[in-house]
């Protein structure tokens, strides 16, 4: 795979999505480079989520094009899709763990599947990862017997367990009480300091995104497109779009109904 | 505006409701072709790198819709038999052929109600299991989950269901049958006074080897019916709890029909060999 | 929670297995393993009731099955293949038979009449193939010749009991159907038409009604008969004749003295002449009674006759339809039913 440092990590080229007939999101373009956190931001309904389904290959989209290290996710074959998707890792809004297997084993999972290590090494390897989330001492239990918040971190070791150097996170806080939400910021900023990983975070939590995000872009359920794009600091000063400041000063009640 | 009672609209409506449910049931089929085709691929790649088939899941579902059925089946086929006993008996007597009680009960049996009784049971206790269970992992994105882990769903979820069950409900039905032809033979013991070693020697000469193995294939297709829609449905089902319920319920629905179906394409070809 | 209860698991499968393979056994795989002899014979006429499957009995017992049917169009044959169980057939000193132990039994067998027919399983019209002799009773053997090109032990066949019961039947159907039917009511209609005429004709009714007047007074003949020849009667005409015959003799002497007394010539001639007339009448009364006699027989006879069958008296005498065999059958018949009354 040609991952020379100039080819941007993710490359989005008039995106064009939606379901049946109407079309969430028209004619998105943008680049992650590599490091950082990037943020996707937008009140409900707008499209956050669906772009993020895109942008990992689980939806078509109706035209447009999603790059992944220079190679476009939506016209692989089957087998190179597979290998890009194990190429990052997915966080998703309740953890996504499979109720039927413990936490070491959620976390093993991908591991037994493409790891060519021995069985012993897995395990360290997943009981580290599960340290990591700041998990350890829960191996051995069910998702079902976990906390929320406890779930989101445990899908994200089990997300980082083929130690890919791109993370997408859904929702990170939704569902969390302010302080857990905080915590598991805390998390991502030390994760992203140890692993040096491209962190993508959708989210519509402002607390999360200017403690977090380096860079963000802001959809919008009229336009149907991005409106924003910077980091959120200096989008809040220096934005001329009267929505995108409302929203980033709270003040979003009058656009999201 | 449209007069309220336009009856060229509603019958245009009619019309077109007839019409999307048609399109409704031929897109299904077709995405069930589909995914058949898909399991085929799996299931071809199961066989070549067995490795593959993940074995704990395999053997949980053995368990699950093998052991766990064996007394409901072996109540069920009992019954069964004994019921087919009853109204052949009543029938037979008629004519002074009550001897006949023990080819009939163990021919049908053999033949058609053993692998149909277990098919319904297996319909209703694994099927919607897996409808239920697959749906609820597609609202948890568990199944989003496993594609982005690279891991294709159908294998990591489908196959050890298919497996377990191919190779679990021929089995069951084993059962069944020896039950079944059991039931029959209280009847005929008891109402029709025959001696047990006359209705045995009857019932074995009545079912030939070919007969008996016919049967369990039978059953062998009907794991395959129950196990693809049981799972595509749980694929299919709509990303709340209602949809999981009918995900659930259309798979018991789809599943008696189709294996109704198949029983009788199965039994045609039988006859045309013989059987 | 995902975990399989092996134990369980493992006795389920275990179980399940040696039940089918007991099954199997059970239902007939072990036949697979049982040395069989093939056998087959031919048909010529319908085998219908007999399919692959079907068993074939040596008196009875079931010794094999029916493997294979073929149909030889152009020879107009049905070629039965079979397999018989060795393991059934015992030999003298009881022990098991071999193959070609029993192939020789059977051929040595078929000598004396062994052939195989098809008989009836019971009421569904299904057949089996019944291995037995042939005898006296049920001798349509049709001996076909062994067809060639067909391997294994040949057995000829032969009509079962039913197929030769059909056979007369329809022997007798076309017995009928060649009778002339058209013809034979043609002359019973002409037949029935002279009579018709005849009866029609006067001179009939005439006869008829002199027969009856003559039976009338042959009745009232046989009555006054029977009144005038009771035995008493004949006794007191034979009492009658004899005291005549004594007053006669009296006489008789009674002349010959006078005639001894007169011994007139002329006397003694008329004398002469009267008892020629009288030794006449003596004759004449003898001839009577005999006649009498016979006239007597026969009207009794007649009487008799009459009193069985009176319509002979019209249509002449007609032949005894029940034998003295039917009517012993017929009176035990009816002892039997009248003891099953009581």
């Amino acid at each position: 795979m040609s991952t020379t440092d100039d080819v941007p990590i993710i490359d989005v080229r008039n995106l064009i999505v939606g379901y049946g007939d109407n079309v969430v999101l028209k004619n998105v373009s943008f680049v992650v480079d590599k490091g950082g956190i990037f943020a996707v931001l937008g009140g409900s309904g707008c499209g956050k989520s669906t772009l993020l389904k895109h942008l990992i290959g689980l939806y078509r989209p109706f035209s447009g094009d999603v790059l992944i290290r220079g190679k476009s996710i939506v016209r692989s074959a089957q087998s190179d899709k597979d290998a890009m998707m194990r190429s990052f890792g997915v966080t998703y809004q309740n953890g996504a763990l499979f109720g039927a297997l413990t936490l070491l084993e959620n976390v093993l999972l991908p591991l037994e599947e493409f790891s060519s290590l021995h069985h012993e090494e897995r395990v360290l390897k997943a009981k580290e990862k599960l340290r990591l989330v700041e998990l350890d001492g829960f191996e051995s239990y069910y998702p079902a017997e976990l906390s929320g918040g406890m779930r989101k971190r445990a899908g994200l070791a089990r997300a980082m367990a083929l130690e890919p150097d791109l993370l997408f996170f859904d929702e990170p806080s939704a569902g969390l009480d302010p302080i857990t939400s905080a915590e598991l910021d805390k998390l991502i900023l030390r994760l992203k300091k140890d692993t040096g990983a491209t962190f993508v975070i959708v989210t519509h939590e402002l607390d999360s995104i200017f403690a977090i995000a380096d860079r963000c872009i802001m959809l919008d359920k009229q336009t149907r497109g991005i409106v924003a794009d910077g980091n959120p600091r200096e989008l809040l000063e220096k934005s001329d779009n009267p929505w995108v400041k409302s929203f980033l000063s709270r003040n979003n009640l009058r656009y999201c109904n | 505006m449209p007069m309220p009672f336009d009856l060229d609209q509603r019958i245009e409506d009619r019309i077109e409701e007839v019409g999307s449910f048609a399109k409704h049931i031929i897109d299904d089929l077709i995405r069930m072709v589909i995914f058949t085709g898909e399991l085929s691929r799996i299931v071809w790649e199961s066989i070549t790198h067995p490795r593959r088939v993940r074995r704990r899941e395999t053997l949980y579902y053995m368990d699950m819709c093998g052991t766990d059925a064996v007394p409901i089946v072996v109540m069920i086929c009992l019954l069964m038999g004994i019921i087919l006993g009853f109204q052949g008996a009543m029938q037979l007597q008629k004519y002074g052929g009550d001897i006949f009680i023990a080819d009939f009960v163990s021919l049908v049996i053999i033949k058609e109600m053993g692998p149909l009784m277990v098919a319904m049971i297996c319909t209703g206790r694994a099927g919607s299991a897996f409808a239920a269970e697959i749906g609820t992992m597609k609202v948890g994105e568990e199944i989003d989950a496993l594609r982005t882990m690279g891991l294709n769903p159908v294998r990591f979820l489908v196959m050890p269901k298919l497996m377990a069950m191919l190779l679990v409900m021929p089995l069951l039905t084993v059962f069944g049958d020896i039950v079944g032809i059991f039931g029959g033979m209280i009847i005929a013991v008891i109402k029709l006074n025959l001696p047990i070693v006359v209705y045995y020697n009857r019932a074995m000469g009545a079912i030939t080897p070919l007969a008996f193995m016919l049967g369990l294939f039978k059953s062998f297709v009907f794991a395959f019916i129950i196990t693809v829609i049981g799972c595509r449905r749980g694929f299919s089902a709509g990303n709340d709890a209602m949809g999981v319920g009918r995900a659930a319920t259309s798979t018991v629905v789809s599943s008696i029909f189709w294996i109704v179906i198949a029983d009788f394409v199965l039994t045609f070809f039988y006859s045309m060999i013989g059987e | 929670m995902i975990e399989a209860n092996k134990f369980k698991l493992g006795l389920f499968v275990i179980v399940a297995f040696l039940l089918m393979i007991a099954s199997l056994f059970v239902f007939g795989l072990s036949e697979m393993f049982k040395k069989k002899l093939p056998a087959f014979s031919v048909f010529k006429t319908s085998i219908q009731g007999l399919s692959v499957g079907s068993p074939v009995k040596y008196r009875g017992v079931p010794v094999g099955k029916v493997s294979r049917i073929v149909v030889r169009g152009e020879e107009e044959l049905i070629i039965v293949h079979m397999e018989l169980e060795v393991s059934v057939f015992n030999s003298k000193d009881d022990v098991q038979m071999n193959i070609e132990a029993l192939h020789k039994m059977l051929e040595a067998q078929m000598k004396r009449g062994l052939t195989c027919g098809l008989e009836y399983v019971g009421i569904t019209g299904m057949k089996y193939v019944e291995l037995d002799y042939v005898t006296e009773d049920n001798n349509h053997f049709e001996n076909l010749p062994r067809p060639p090109g067909v391997e294994g032990c040949y057995i000829p066949s032969r009509q079962s009991m039913f197929q030769s019961i059909v056979k007369l039947i329809n022997q007798s159907l076309n017995n009928i159907a060649s009778i002339n039917m058209p013809e034979i009511s043609k002359e019973i209609s002409s037949v029935l038409k002279h009579s018709n005429d005849i009866l029609s004709n006067p001179n009939i009714n005439r006869t008829i009604e002199h027969l009856e007047r003559v039976s009338n007074r042959l009745d009232q003949s046989l009555e006054s008969v029977n009144k005038t020849l009771t035995p008493k009667k004949i006794d007191e005409l034979l009492n009658l004749v004899s005291s005549d015959l004594r007053n006669f003799n009296a006489l008789i002497n009674q002349v010959k003295t006078e005639i001894e007394q007169a011994k007139l010539a002329k006397t003694s001639e008329a004398f002469r002449n009267s008892l020629g007339s009288v030794s006449e009448t003596k004759l004449a009364i003898i001839n009577t009674l005999s006649r009498l006699d016979q006239t007597l027989d026969s009207i009794t006879e007649l009487a008799n006759s009459i009193d069985d069958d009176p319509s002979s008296l019209l249509r002449g005498k007609q032949q005894r339809r029940i034998t003295d065999g039917d009517d012993q059958i017929k009176s035990s018949y009816l002892k039997s039913a009248e003891n099953a009354v009581k």
